[in-house]
């Protein structure tokens, strides 16, 4: 799995790809941690390149956002290919994550937020 | 010849190393391609058996990379059968429930995937070390 980060205005966009599963959770979770140590406050992640995700890449995503939360911080994803946006409906988790179909949809979401 | 040798079978001998997980993906997705399942289904079948290989890691060898999962797939005609041993600490099957999906927390979603994708789940902790799952997917005709 690849990970990038860039930014847009006051939104940080991580960018994913490859296969997000119990060997790379625990990378990405560093790199939560380190965003989630500056209190970043709005983050986006980018599932366009993502072509598989299992539970634990899932609870990574949960722990981002429960922890984003405790601060007033906002967690939006974007680009979810059907395989992985199933993974989120049969654990429906889909209704927990502000989930947005483009990247530009996203970023606009987040300034009406 | 090896007496656990089944006709029609596959068995793929991995170490409890998370960095394999991708090739067991790989075989589950080559058998079921080959058995004709639907793609939807094939990459829940995915999910499925690498949930499982993931909660052996965790659970049955708390992480130990160093030991060993014999994964074999069984082909019959009218399904595949999956069976997964480990040689780890063995769970109580009845306490194996998947998390109540309304409360929002990290982990506990690997059993839900598993249940609700095959037809049939059996662990059997009767074995004198470890624990054998079985994982029965039926071949809609």
């Amino acid at each position: 799995m690849e990970i990038g980060i860039r930014e847009k205005g006051s939104v940080k966009i991580v960018d994913l790809k490859g296969e997000v599963d119990l060997y790379n959770s625990p990378s990405l979770r560093v790199e939560f941690n380190s965003l989630l140590k500056k209190k970043e406050k709005a983050i986006l992640i980018n599932l366009k390149q993502v072509s598989y995700i299992d539970s634990s890449g899932l609870a990574t995503f949960v722990e981002l956002l429960q922890k984003m939360s405790a601060y007033g911080g906002k967690l939006k994803l974007s680009g979810l290919g059907r395989s992985i946006r199933n993974v989120f409906e049969v654990s429906r988790l889909d209704g927990v994550f502000s989930i947005l179909d483009s990247e530009a949809g996203a970023l606009k979401s987040f300034e009406g937020a | 010849m090896d007496k656990d040798f089944y006709p029609n079978s596959i068995k793929l001998v991995i170490a409890s190393d998370p960095q394999w997980m991708h090739l067991v993906r790989n075989v589950v997705s080559s058998v079921a391609n080959r058995l004709k399942f639907r793609r939807s289904q094939i990459r829940r079948l995915i999910l499925a058996v690498d949930e499982a290989c993931t909660n052996v890691i965790r659970h049955a060898y708390q992480g130990d990379k160093q030991k060993q999962i014999i994964i074999c797939f069984k082909v019959f005609d009218d399904r595949l059968e999956i069976l997964i041993k480990d040689f780890g600490r063995k769970g109580k099957p009845d306490t194996f429930k998947p998390r109540d999906l309304k409360e929002i927390r990290p982990g506990g979603l690997g059993i839900h995937f598993i249940n609700k994708v095959m037809d049939e789940v059996n662990y059997d902790t009767s074995l004198p070390v470890g624990t054998e799952l079985r994982l029965v997917k039926y071949r809609k005709k």
